[in-house]
Parts: structure tokens; sequence; C-alpha cells
């Protein structure tokens, strides 16, 4: 496994440096914001990869640093790469813009770049998670999401996601547009622990996958962690497991 | 052990969220009409398991052929060596460095570490060349717990990364090393009946996607099926009048290091070069003992190896052009190998003459297997002398603390008997002759052994 600069460095720097400039400058935004819920720091990110995005952002100045997720929050901007995924070389990240803050609803547009060096797939420390993507060129993937988060009640919040990936490569079969939409029901018993249901279908027409999921989910003041198991079924292919992971610490 | 845990740690964090991000990007069906090779390497299986599998009503489109594996035939080295993936070290995890005159890997730690090291975060490269080595990071844990257990979830994961591999790649290399878990662990009839039900998966998997995948399967050894005696290699040498060590010192005394690592039926020796021949022939003589084999001295041209039964030497000469000069020709009829002979008492063969000399024998392709043994450069430290036991005793390799040796007693593999090294290579995908040797399936298959 190649360890490569990450973005993650760049992150914290940002993150230190950020708060107070962006504070001032982002009064307006802020004042507007509703204030901050017990836990709504674990509801920023979905956990089933590439596809599950929410319309929440951290507030400004905030930032986490995980096992997935790097990210701080600028108003209404909120930048973020994926930590573990640096590690192994595929560099990428994230922007999501806040279209719309409300009591209820929240929307935002969240826009990702990763960059997938060749043989991607050998680029781990064992061989023992073998999955389907292989690649002989480097790949770009832009997926583009648009995220909607409801409240619906006390407890109860739903996150929308309605995803066009970009594909493009040297090599001709990484070319495409791919398009799915993924729903994640978020079930609070208290304001820091949850549980929550995922699911959804992505990657039409290329390669059509359902997937379902259920995990669980602590968010403190400073710490977050979630853990749970997937279920994925491709139209055409095998159904397989998926680990849904994640977990760092928080910078409120 | 520190930096092995590290790995480890490593392993289970990093390639779980790494591997799942990749598992979601989509796929595009490159060739969908073109029928995707499979190539499904069984670790452990046995000519003999094949066949009462095939009995069952098993693998009844596979074109079959005997598969002559290597001497000693163990995992690693073999799947280096088959797959043409680089150089090992030793035959195993636990090797002699001559350079350092020392043992490396050696005790229970050396053991620990070979599922771990190699099953789990620093695969040799001949299990990274695989498409799908195992399914998660506790694989080899619940494989050699729960082998028939650990089945099914290792197929469910096996086809999930073959259906789309096949997307993409026109040949698929997968792993299954349950079958030869069950063969030490719980005999014959539960490998035939685990390559009965490896069939039926096979088939399921055929039929959801029909005409698209057509499957290979190809081992590393066989294994003897036989409940064996647990033995001290140490002893061996000792009631034998060599002396067991773990560093050699004066080249004029009768010592040797004995390799004892894993449970095996043969057993690696190294020893001064002036001394392998001594020690070959006194360790042949051991009721435990089979045959030895080791490298000569006196070669007119090439190299010069011999094999010893009871102390009784067959010595052949192999030129660099391949060809063989067997010395004393007859006397071979004594290990089932039976020879024209010329005026001088000694024949000469080609390379397929003495394959076809030995291929139905007690001690398939022998020539091939003893020669190679020593001049295979898959190994960087050959043994000096390599002790091939009998089908019923294998070298205990290691005592689990608090366990008595009862456990994996149910057949071995490693020597040169029939039973020990010969597999099969079966295939839906063409049709095959007769026997073939492993060292000749990357030609047969040049998608197992790319330039």
């Amino acid at each position: 496994m190649r360890i490569t600069c990450s973005w993650l460095t760049l992150m914290g720097s940002a993150a230190l440096v950020a708060p107070a400039a962006v504070r001032a400058a982002d009064a307006t935004v802020t004042a507007q914001a509703p204030a901050p819920v017990d836990g709504e720091a674990g509801a920023v990110n979905g956990l089933y990869p590439l596809w599950e995005q929410t319309g929440i952002l951290h507030r400004p100045g905030a930032f986490q640093i995980g096992y997935n997720h790097a990210q701080v929050g600028l108003g209404r901007l909120q930048l973020g790469t994926e930590p573990i995924l640096d590690l192994h070389g595929a560099l990428n990240l994230q922007a999501k813009v806040a279209l719309w803050r409300g009591d209820r609803l929240n929307l935002a547009l969240v826009l990702g770049v990763y960059h997938l060096p060749t043989a991607a797939e050998s680029r781990t420390v064992g061989n023992l998670y073998p999955t389907g993507f292989t690649n002989y060129e480097p790949v770009w993937l832009i997926p583009i999401s648009l995220a909607k988060s409801v409240r619906l009640g006390e407890r109860l919040a739903l996150h929308w996601a309605s995803t066009l990936l970009l594909s493009t490569s040297n090599a001709p079969d990484h070319r495409y547009a791919a398009g799915g939409q993924t729903l994640l029901l978020d079930l609070a018993a208290t304001p820091q622990w949850h549980v929550r249901l995922h699911g959804g279908a992505e990657g039409w027409p290329v390669e059509t996958v359902a997937h379902a999921g259920l995990s669980f989910g602590y968010v403190g003041r400073y710490l977050y962690a979630s853990l749970g198991a997937g279920r994925r079924f491709p139209l055409d292919g095998e159904p397989a497991n998926q680990v849904l992971l994640d977990g760092g610490l928080l910078f409120p | 052990m520190r930096r092995l845990a590290l790995c480890l740690l490593l392993a289970a964090g990093c390639d779980t969220g790494y591997g799942g991000f990749l598992d979601t990007i989509p796929v595009v069906d490159q060739h969908p009409e073109q029928p995707v090779q499979v190539f499904l390497a069984i670790d452990g299986l046995s000519r003999a398991a094949f066949d009462k599998a095939r009995a069952d009503g098993a693998f009844p489109d596979y074109s079959a052929a005997d598969l002559m594996t290597f001497f000693p035939g163990v995992s690693d080295y073999s799947w280096m060596r088959i797959l043409r993936a680089g150089q090992t070290p030793g035959f195993e995890i636990q090797y002699y460095d001559p350079r350092r005159n020392t043992l490396v890997n050696p005790g229970i730690p050396g053991v620990i570490e070979h599922p771990l090291k190699q099953g789990v975060a620093d695969p040799l490269p001949c299990y990274r060349r695989f498409d799908f080595l195992g399914d998660g990071d506790l694989w080899t844990v619940q494989g050699y717990t729960d082998p028939e257990g650990a089945l099914p979830s290792t197929l469910d994961a096996m086809f999930n990364v073959l259906a789309a591999r096949g997307r993409s790649q026109s040949h698929f290399l997968g792993y299954l090393m349950n079958v030869d878990v069950i063969s030490h662990h719980g005999g014959f009839a539960r490998a035939a009946a685990m390559l009965v039900e490896i069939d039926r998966r096979i088939r399921e998997f055929q039929g959801r996607h029909p005409g698209r995948f057509t499957f290979t399967l190809i081992a590393d050894h066989g294994n003897a099926h036989q409940v064996a005696e647990l033995v001290d290699p140490r002893q061996l040498l000792r009631e034998v009048g060599v002396t067991p060590v773990e560093a050699l010192g004066d080249p004029a005394a009768l010592e040797a290091i004995p390799i004892v690592h894993v449970r095996v039926n043969f057993v690696s020796v190294h020893t001064a070069p002036g001394q392998r021949a001594e020690v070959a022939a006194r360790a042949s003589r051991h009721r435990w003992v089979d045959l030895t084999a080791a490298p000569l001295e006196g070669a007119t041209e090439g190299r010069r190896f011999a094999v010893f039964r009871q102390g009784e030497r067959y010595a052949f000469q192999q030129r660099s052009d391949g060809t063989l000069l067997v010395e004393d020709a007859a006397a071979w009829a004594i290990l089932g190998v039976k020879l024209p002979v010329d005026a001088d008492g000694s024949v000469r063969l080609t390379e397929q003459q003495a394959f076809a000399a030995t291929v139905n024998g007690p001690y398939p392709d022998l020539f091939h297997l003893v020669a190679s043994a020593f001049t295979n450069p898959t190994v960087l430290f050959p043994a000096d002398v390599i002790l091939s036991l009998r089908d019923d005793v294998a070298s205990f390799g290691f005592h689990l603390p608090g366990t008595d040796d009862s456990l994996a007693v149910d057949g071995f593999h490693g020597a040169l008997s029939r039973a020990s090294s010969l597999s099969v290579v079966a295939s839906q995908t063409r049709s095959l002759p007769p026997a073939v040797r492993a060292d000749d399936l990357g030609d047969l298959f040049p998608a197992l052994a790319p330039p």
C-alpha cells in the first residue's frame, strides 16, 4: 500500500485557520442558519459510499476528522475529503453547497472529484476485499448530488440524494454517466444514539445495483461512530454484503 | 509480530472502507458475448477426492487429467511455481538461510504467521495474483476452524466478485482453501463431499449466468488421505546417527537442520554439501521414511541426483538439454520405474520418455520432481536433502499449547508417493491430455502465468 500525501493535511490547516475569519465574513449566513441541534453533526454524511449524501452541512468553523470524512464547514460551503481513500492513493475532494436551509428542509449540492490511479483495486494492504472494479488506466470520478434532508419529527429525518456520476478516463470503458437515488432514514433514540435505514438504487444504466442496509451510530460532542451492514443486489450480478463504517472526531 | 499486528490492523481497517468504495463504482460490461474463463485454484485437491466426487455425480462435463505436482508438495511454494510468481526463501515460512547460518521464522510464531501474514496482511506474490483469495480478514480463521461452515459465504463472496470482474476481465483466478483444510481435519469422505458441494454451487452460478462462465480447476498438491502418525524429524535424524542442529558448524560433522514447521509428509533438511549423500542414505533407512532425495557430486555433464530407499542409492544425471542419464537403470524397477537398459547398464531418456516411464507408477514424474526440487529457481534456499515420509507419517510441525496432537491428522501431502503428489486439472474449456505437469499449466493455460 502506498501512503500518499492526503487532502487531510490541507483540510486540517484550513480548519485551524478558517473559523474566525469565516465566522466574521459569514455572519449573516450563520445568523440565518438554524440553531445547532445536538447530534446533527452525525447527519452531515451518509454511510453508503459515493451515492449517499445529506443536505446538512457542518456549522461554520466546525470540522471533523475521521475514517471516511475530513471536512470543514465554511458557512454555506463545506469542503472535505475521504481520508481512507487518500491513504490508498485515491485522492479526492468534495464540496457541499447549502442551497436551502430551513427548519424542516435542507437542500445541498454535493460535488466530488476522485482520482483513481491505475489498478486501484490492487492498492490494498492485503488481498481480502476483492472488488468488481478494476482499471488499467487512471479514472476520474465526478459525482454530482442533489441532497435533500427533511426533518419528519423530533426523532425522525429523511435524507434523499439524487446523484449523477460522471466517469472519465483514457480507457473507453470507464467513460460513462450513471445515475442513482438513495434514501437514508435516521431515527434518533436520543440526540446521540441513532439507528439508520439505508436504501437505494444506483449505477443506472451502466451497472444497476440496489442496496439496503441498517446501521447504528453515536454522535457525541467530540466523537462520532457508525457501524452497520448493507447488502448490494446487482441486477446482472450476485448479491454481496457491504460494511457500513465510519468514525472520528468532531471539532464543533 | 508487532509489525504483523500493525499490518493486520491496517488490512482490516483500511481495506474494508476502500474496497467498499470501489464496489459502489459501476462497471461497464465490456464483453457481454464473450465467455469468461474461470480458474478455480483448489488447494489440496487430490485426484482421489476428485474421482470420488465425480463418481457421486459432480463435474460431469469436465475434461480431467492427472496433475503431477511438485516435490515437496506444499502450498506456498507450489502456487508460486505454478503461477510463476517469483521466488520464496524456502519451501515453508520457516526456512534456513545459509548465508546467515540461521533458521528464520522458527517455532509457533512462524506457524501463526503462516495464515496471518501470507493469508491476510502481506500475501506472497502468488496470492496477490488471485482475483479472489478470501472473504475478509477472518477468512483463514473461519476456514481453518470450520472449513465446511465457512464454505458457503466464501463461495458467495467469490461468485459476487467473479460476476463483477467478469464484466471487465476475460479470465478470473479464484482461490479456495477449504478443501485442503477439510482433507487435513476431516478426511477423504468430507473432502469429496465438499467438492460435490462446490460443483453444485458452480452449476447454480452458471445457471444464473448461462453461457457466460467456463470453469477450470487447478491444484497445488494432492493428499494421501491417510490418518498419520505425527513424528519428530529431529528424533528421526538422531536415530540414524545424524545430529539435529539449528545452525551448521563443522562441515565434517554429521549434523543437519530439519525444517519442522507445518504438518506435511516431507522434511526438508539442510546439511553440509559433503554430507548430503550420507544424511540421505542414513535417513532412508528409518522406519518413518519412504524415500530420500539429494543432489550428488560427480556429474559428468549437468547435475546429478539420487533417490535413496533403505540405504540404497538410485542415481541419475540431468543434462543441460533436459535429457537424463539414469545410472544402473535396472535397479529402478524397485521404485516402479521400468526402463530399457543400455549395454553399460544405464539408460538415456528424453524428458518425455522420463515422464512416460513414471507417470502411471507409484512415484509419478519421479525424475522431474526430484531434479527440480533442488534446481527450480522458485526457492532461493532449496534443501540439501528432502525426506519423503510414508503416507501414514507426518512431521508434527508444531504442538499447539494446551491441545493434544489429535487435530489435523487425517491426511497429508508433500511426499513423492502417488497419493501425496497426484492432483487433477479439470476443465470445461478445453480437452486435456491424460496427464499434465503442474510446471506446464502456465503453457497450457497462458492466462495463469502471463509473461
